[in-house]
């Protein structure tokens, strides 16, 4: 059975600086190399790129969706390097409303899937299940006492 | 576009390296079956343009955006 991806808030402070996704991120091919900025106050942290000006906000799809599950097929564990003890982790790119009013959107289709292990990682493309590019960026109800 | 006349259970050959088969048709729906190496990346057209257009919205993103950011989802915890 291939790992389990670990929330990225749950690892965070053993997460690398700087990760190499060897075929980038999709519409950015040609840039491969990030690092995540400093841990700033709350959830979201800046996924920077070296050497070209271009930045993702990003944060830990869990904190969005306690049950989120990706499933990793043979294409993405070879892409990542990954086995079944490897230490895999994932954040999701934030956008920001193009109108004020609307809420923030997270792209849980498209996670970025981190192996800590080897610093190599990807965009997947979830092409089945029930997540969406433009899922409303609300905290999950807190359950009632 | 190269345009190639396939049948059921045909296939083609691209680069030597990736083949793509007929494996069902109904009405108007083909079935394609896809062998390639691990390192191809295979991906519903769709889906794929979904994912590429949110990134490039989600490059704009600004300096100060993080703080707004923290802001809202401060607000949407309570």
């Amino acid at each position: 059975m291939p790992a389990q991806l670990v929330p990225f808030a749950r690892v965070e402070p053993a997460v690398p600086a700087v990760w190499h996704f060897p075929a980038g991120i999709l519409g950015f091919p040609e840039v491969k190399a990030y690092r995540f900025l400093a841990a700033a106050p709350g959830p979201f942290r800046w996924l920077q790129a070296h050497e070209v000006p271009l930045a993702f906000v990003v944060v830990d799809p869990w904190l969005v969706v306690p049950d989120y599950h990706v499933a990793l097929d043979a294409s993405a564990l070879h892409t990542l390097n990954a086995h079944a003890e490897s230490t895999l982790t994932a954040v999701a790119i934030v956008t920001l409303p193009s109108q004020p009013a609307d809420p923030p959107t997270v792209n849980l289709q498209g996670p970025l899937v981190l192996n800590l292990d080897t610093g190599l990682a990807m965009q997947l493309v979830l092409a089945h299940g029930p997540y969406h590019t433009r899922h409303p960026l609300v905290a999950p109800p807190v359950p009632a006492p | 576009m190269l345009v190639l006349t396939r049948k059921l259970g045909e296939s083609i050959t691209i680069d030597d390296r990736i083949r793509v088969t007929v494996v069902a048709i109904k009405g108007q729906q083909v079935k394609l079956g896809v062998e390639a190496p691990p390192e191809t990346r295979v991906y519903r057209q769709e889906v794929y343009d979904r994912i590429l257009e949110e990134n490039r919205r989600a490059a704009a993103a600004q300096p100060g955006d993080l703080a707004a950011l923290r802001a809202w989802w401060q607000r949407s915890q309570r």
